[in-house]
């Protein structure tokens, strides 16, 4: 161990001093070899296909399954060694070869830019043929829009808007607490349950958006019945000069400008010790309709981030510390305070003149969210012998969330939400069974606790939305992994217990009640991959994932003002239980590429909010009640890609979405499901000599949702005082047809800095539209025309 | 001119990295009580809505309005939260930001009496703390009584007297006999 550290230390001198190694051979001895072993420096596992070469001599081999090699009939003498693969650092060494000499060679991941293709080379988290990534080429492509919109590109993957700012990613229909979001290994922690709380994460940071559509509760625990959303910065790694990314981007809707630095680099002084400071903020003001303004629709975000990674022989340490800050102003014209004024406000095919100013602002008057997420994660590997590994990760998250309302008086009255959650993750990796099954086992545990009205064991008040509530979680899992060349299994199984302890006080008493919620179980998944030639690939997946009741379920009593309905929540209801199924097909040739993702998804005990018929009365009128209730759902859905590349440079492709998802009790749709859609890119990649590098036009077609709820799901109440349509209060808005047009252009400046500028019109046809899954579809149509420009400059 | 970025990025986010949460308070204002006082010479009625535990729970008490037929009436009406020991009156609350509220009253049917303001505020629109009722003929039927919530949009004032701008803080409906 400590001769491996040294040496890496010595290959780290020769490189950073930048030696010039030119060895003449001598010609004494000609039987000698050098062999040895290459392997990933963070996983420990071999890397196979690594080119190894004495350039002086032409002699190269490449590393085999196991990642040895080996290079014979050598001459006594001095060698310049080099090992080389796509997606690692460059390694190279002197040697005095005299008969023998053994080099193990551990090599660093790196990215590579070729032209502007970005390939980074990684292990492979899960083999679930669900999983789709999101390239940084792709993140920069969109900066400046939210991160829902971002990963929306994905076949499959859906938002929910609250306006145009409040942005929730909705994957195969499910959405909220059914999926989750691990932000650089941390489980995002805030509150998910809301329809109008978007998730706190600042898409500039993130140079990889990997969506894993499907259930997978093994791996990231309850609660992930819709599937995983992981968002990974950049590996840091060692640079011997800093390196500086700046993005900037404008748009014309909402003259809403943003700026992200991102600097890394490594200090010298101290050895393998390297650093990234990124900060990015932005601004905008009244979005536009394509026919008028929305009064209070700005946006104000302040993201920075500190991270810090420090390798000393085996161990590698990091440190990372994220801050988001979010201001975001609620559409005027959206505050209302009872069915009567959301009545008239949908029979408006246009919102009020004072909702919809000829004056453009910035200003974020009441009602707006003001909303703080921080992160803390310390995290530790230790790479071990014969390919083990032990990782630990501990992560501190503190979220903070006022939602200040327009309320009578000098007061600003808000609803102040904190919620903090410690969590700690420990993994162990094995060492390979037979050479060929790896696997890992984790623990994780966690921390959560909400703190609404008081202390946590002393609430004051009844009238809070959310009351104050702590939770202990424990899970156990192991997921193992065999991979021959032509096919690939994985497995696991993970038990988990969640204990939750409710602290409230009932209407009109001063006591304090306490209620327990325990829940344990068992969840299982399996995934194989059959090669079956060169461009052909099916895959198979089965898994269980469940959901504990969240807190605003069992607990839910008032008004929802966003939504003009009394809510009342049930602390009988019991867990949510999953079994998703999902066939991929995979066809991959030069000409025509095809993917699809067939999947079937049994949920039992599906918790919903369904409308009961009465009304509540209250002083601000009647409200229609809507009661949490549990059924047994199916979700069934295809995700289609096709593309072809029609000439060189020229390719179209279509990606579609359909979703069926049917409450099996009733026979009848579950209500508030994405449409079906459709999404066309035509990419033309322009000869470098030309002013435009690439020209990309987009087509989206969104159906109308006509799959509504028509029974009702609670018992018939006789003369029902509220009649919804569906279940809902409007119909569902028409289907719409959205074009856009990207152009990009890249420049290579002096000093190798890169200039990457790209323009974008989104809604070319400044289309009328409102979406089904937009909550502000009740009050205004969605955003006009749109014209952005951004840059990225790497220096 | 590298290192100066740097400790630009530390500081500016030592510099932001403090929640400003000091001027939001955590209450919830509510109105639990509307009271209405009719007087006629020295006759003076009150009707009370009342909802002492807010929304929700034990449903409101409503009282029926009993007027006798064509007669005029001074029409008060105050606002109070109840949830308080002691209660609270949010009356003074609603004139002192006269500007940003309407009181409407509307009869249903409409032959039941005619509402007509009293009070201003200070760009001469009506608040309707304070007016005259006229009953009609004998009859009976519904008073809507709503206090609109009119606050400035984009630090624009709103209120225009008329009912369309803002949000409902109160719409309550109470039975109405004029006999």
């Amino acid at each position: 161990m400590l001769q491996k550290g040294f040496i890496s230390f010595f290959i780290f001198v020769l490189i950073s001093i930048g030696t010039p190694a030119i060895i003449l051979a001598q010609k004494v001895n000609c039987g000698c070899f050098v062999s040895g072993k290459i392997k990933d420096s963070h996983t420990g596992e071999a890397v196979s296909g690594a080119l190894v070469e004495i350039k002086s001599e032409r002699k190269a081999v490449f590393s085999d399954n196991n990642g040895d090699y080996r290079i014979d009939n050598l001459c006594e003498g001095k060698y310049l060694i080099s090992v080389k693969i796509l997606g690692f650092e460059e390694k190279t060494q002197t040697i005095n070869l005299n008969h023998e000499y053994h080099w193990e060679v551990a090599l660093d991941e790196s990215e590579i830019h070729l032209g502007e293709l970005n390939i980074v080379a990684r292990k492979v988290e899960t083999i679930n043929s669900g999983l789709k990534t999101i390239s940084a080429e792709i993140i920069n492509q969109k900066s400046g829009e939210t991160f829902g919109e971002i990963i929306k590109t994905i076949s499959g993957v859906t938002v929910l808007n609250t306006g145009s700012n409040i942005v929730k990613p909705v994957i195969h229909g499910l959405h909220s607490n059914r999926i989750l979001t691990i932000n650089n290994g941390i489980k995002h922690e805030a509150q998910q349950w809301g329809n109008e709380h978007a998730p706190e994460i600042d898409p500039f940071l993130a140079k990889k958006i990997t969506v894993i559509k499907g259930a997978s509760s093994v791996r990231y625990g309850p609660e992930a019945i819709g599937g995983v959303i992981l968002v990974e910065p950049a590996d840091l790694i060692h640079r011997e000069k800093i390196k500086t990314e700046i993005n900037q981007f404008s748009m014309s809707n909402g003259w809403q400008n943003g700026l992200s630095a991102i600097a890394e680099g490594s200090l010298h002084k101290i050895k393998d010790l390297n650093w990234r400071i990124q900060i990015s903020g932005k601004k905008g003001g009244d979005i536009s309709t394509p026919e008028y303004k929305l009064a209070n629709t700005g946006v104000q975000e302040f993201n920075f981030s500190l991270a810090g990674k420090y390798t000393i022989k085996k161990f590698d340490n990091e440190l990372f510390f994220s801050q988001f800050n979010s201001k975001i102003a609620i559409f005027a014209g959206a505050h209302i305070g009872n069915l009567t004024d959301l009545a008239a406000a949908i029979n408006r095919s246009k919102p009020l003149e004072i909702y919809t100013p000829d004056k453009f602002s910035y200003f974020i008057d009441r009602p707006f969210q003001d909303i703080q997420h921080n992160l803390l994660k310390i995290k530790s590997s230790i790479a071990l012998k014969n390919g083990q590994n032990l990782t630990i990760t501990f992560g501190n998250q503190y979220n903070f969330r006022s939602e200040v309302d327009a309320l009578r008086g000098d007061k600003s009255t808000a609803q102040i939400f904190k919620i903090s959650t410690q969590s700690l993750e420990s993994i162990y990796k094995h060492k390979p069974i037979f050479g060929k099954i790896n696997g890992i086992v984790g623990l994780n545990t966690s921390l959560q606790t909400n703190l609404t009205t008081g202390e946590l064991k002393r609430p004051v008040k009844s009238s809070v939305l959310i009351p104050n509530f702590q939770s202990k979680n424990l899970g156990v899992f192991l997921t193992e992994r065999y991979v021959k060349p032509n096919i690939e299994w994985e497995g696991g199984v993970r038990l988990d217990s969640r204990f939750m302890n409710v602290y409230y006080v009932k209407r009109g008493e001063n006591l304090v009640n306490t209620d327990k919620f325990n829940n344990f179980r068992l969840s299982a998944s399996s995934s194989i991959n059959k090669i079956i030639n060169p461009n052909f690939k099916i895959g198979y997946n089965v898994a269980t994932a469940w959901k504990p009741p969240v807190v605003s379920e069992l607990f839910s009593d008032g008004v929802h003002h966003g939504a003009a309905t009394y809510e009342i929540g049930d602390k009988n209801l019991v867990s949510e239980k999953s079994l998703d199924n999902s066939v991929t097909l995979e066809f991959d040739s030069k000409k025509y590429q095809f993917e699809s993702q067939f999947y079937i998804n049994f949920i039992n005990d599906y918790i919903f909010l369904a409308p009961t018929g009465n009304g509540v009365l209250t002083i601000r009128g009647a409200f229609p009640e809507f009661k949490y209730t549990q059924t047994d759902a199916i979700l069934k859905g295809i995700d289609l890609s096709n593309r072809l590349n029609i000439i060189n440079n020229l390719s179209i492709e279509n990606h579609l979405s359909i979703l069926w998802a049917d409450d099996r009790v009733r026979n009848q749709p579950l209500i508030f499901i994405p449409a079906n859609r459709s999404m066309t890119n035509l990419t033309w990649k322009l000869p470098s000599n030309i002013f435009l590098d690439e020209i990309k036009l987009s087509h989206q077609f969104i159906a109308k949702q006509r799959r509504l709820p028509a029974k009702s799901v609670f018992d018939q109440v006789e003369n029902p005082e509220f009649k919804l349509i569906g279940g809902d209060y409007a119909q569902a808005p028409a289907a719409y047809q959205l074009f856009d047009i990207y152009l990009s252009k890249h420049f290579i400046l002096k000093n190798k800095t890169r200039l990457n500028a790209g323009f974008e019109i989104k809604n070319l046809t400044n289309t009328v539209y409102r979406d089904y899954l937009n909550r502000f579809r009740y009050f205004s149509a969605d955003q006009g025309i749109n014209f952005i420009f951004r840059t990225n400059l790497t220096l | 001119m590298k290192k100066n970025i740097l400790v630009l990025f530390v500081l500016s986010g030592f510099i932001f990295s403090c929640k400003d949460d000091v001027e939001l308070e955590n209450e919830n204002e509510l109105i639990t009580t509307i009271k209405l006082q009719f007087v006629n010479g020295s006759e003076t009625k009150t009707f009370q809505f009342k909802d002492p535990d807010g929304d929700g729970g034990q449903s409101p008490v409503i009282d029926n309005i009993t007027l006798k037929a064509n007669t005029g009436y001074q029409v008060s009406v105050s606002f109070l939260d109840e949830s308080k020991t002691p209660a609270e009156d949010l009356t003074t609350e609603v004139s002192e930001e006269s500007d940003e509220h309407l009181v409407i009253f509307t009869s249903n049917p409409s032959s039941l009496g005619v509402y007509t303001y009293s009070d201003k505020d200070v760009n001469g629109f009506p608040v309707g703390l304070k007016g005259n009722y006229k009953t009609g003929n004998a009859g009976s039927g519904s008073l809507k009584v709503q206090l609109r919530h009119q606050p400035p949009v984009n630090n624009k004032a709103v209120k225009d007297g008329s009912v369309s701008p803002g949000s409902d803080d109160a719409n309550v409906d109470f039975k109405i006999n004029i006999n």
